[in-house]
């Protein structure tokens, strides 16, 4: 297992020596057909990820693939029901897109309450959404819940009351974002007792790095529209903990 | 003229293998429940309890999922009951969420996930 902080601390060790990242200018790179026209884009689209058009994006999330490869991960997204984002970064840095930047992907699941989780939410939303929290059987809900927990009921019904919100009021869905998958496994450690992802390599960071700016310049979004997936959903706190899309640029 | 069946019969054996490896349930004997605990913005689920015939239950009904699954099926909850007992003979620990998901780790250093569908009744909210 990787140390932890160990890019951090190859960053260092390479801005010593005067090293930044390599950004290249916007005007080498292009779109065409939802797809990223760049030398460090390889074109891997996989139509079965692709769910249908998305008219507007409001996000990236990014994510961790809990696969052992790159090539397992791929192989994956071919499977019946596949999740996935557009793009996937391997540990060396290598960037494939795999799906168009206009396509929908399953990629984020059921969505948080931001108000809740900011803290920001009116009186009267802070306990229409604890209401939705509270929910145990035995109460209506929709029958595509059935053989579901109580407590996963109440996150995808508080997920569905989010959906009907505007951005940013609430965070990005499937519908309204892009999803950047970094190659890394997910596993126990045995000495912290923790579930923890693979540690982000500084080539994938260099990558995300990359990558997150020429997505923000073509879709024009801030550095507030970019989200760890366990900021927007449930997931493991650490999926893409060391992922770091602010590495310093040339 | 035999060929086609041992292959039909060797794919079909595969395929069993290869389910059988990914899906079964486990058994968990001297099973006895630990603690509970709820991580940051969990109070929804705070009330999430097992008892250890439940637990037990949990993961007789669960099936063992590869970790891609947990992450791409299930949500991870804030809220978990964690405790210990033998598999095969071997000590372990285990943890149980709320969203219907567990790890089962050996003392020999084997780590499991598990994932249940119809384990509903076990997650009741109080």
């Amino acid at each position: 297992m990787a140390e932890p902080n160990s890019w951090k601390a190859e960053i260092e060790r390479k801005a010593e020596n005067g090293w930044k990242a390599e950004i290249e200018p916007l005007n080498s790179v292009s779109v065409n057909n939802g797809k990223i026209i760049s030398p460090r884009v390889i074109d891997k689209i996989i139509s079965n990820l692709e769910t249908g058009a998305m008219r507007r994006v409001h996000g990236i999330i990014v994510h961790q693939t809990a696969t052992k490869s790159a090539a397992g991960t791929l192989i994956g997204y071919t499977g019946p029901g596949a999740n996935g984002g557009h793009f996937l970064i391997d540990k060396d840095g290598t960037i494939y897109q795999t799906a168009r930047i206009t396509q929908r992907c399953n990629h984020v699941g059921n969505i948080k309450s931001r108000c809740k989780e900011l803290k920001t939410c009116s009186a009267e939303e802070f306990n229409t959404i604890n209401a939705i929290l509270k929910f145990k059987k035995g109460e209506a809900y929709n029958v595509k819940f059935k053989g579901k927990t109580d407590y996963e009921i109440a996150i995808a019904m508080l997920s569905e009351h989010e959906k009907a919100k505007s951005y940013p009021n609430r965070y990005p869905a499937n519908d309204d974002s892009l999803g950047i998958e970094i190659q890394g496994f997910f596993s126990h450690n045995q000495i912290t007792k923790r579930d923890v992802f693979d540690q982000v390599t500084f080539e994938q960071n260099d990558s995300l790095t990359w990558l997150v700016r020429i997505l923000q310049e073509v879709l024009e979004l801030s550095d507030r529209d970019v989200y760890r997936h366990p900021e927007v959903s449930y997931k493991a706190a650490s999926e893409a903990q060391t992922a770091n899309w602010n590495l310093p640029q040339n | 003229m035999w060929k086609p069946r041992v292959i039909t019969v060797c794919i079909v054996y595969l395929l069993f293998a290869c389910s059988a490896s990914t899906q079964a349930s486990v058994t968990i004997s001297d099973i006895a429940v630990t603690e509970s605990g709820v991580e940051q913005n969990g109070e929804f689920c705070s009330d999430f309890r097992l008892t250890n015939a439940q637990a037990k239950s949990f993961f007789k009904r669960a099936t063992k999922i590869t970790p891609v699954e947990l992450h791409d099926k299930f949500d991870y909850l804030p809220c978990y009951v964690r405790g210990r007992g033998r598999l095969d003979g071997v000590d372990a620990e285990w943890e149980i969420r709320a969203g219907g998901t567990g790890r089962l780790v050996t003392t020999s250093g084997q780590v499991s996930w598990y994932g249940c569908t119809k384990c509903d009744d076990l997650f009741r909210g109080k």
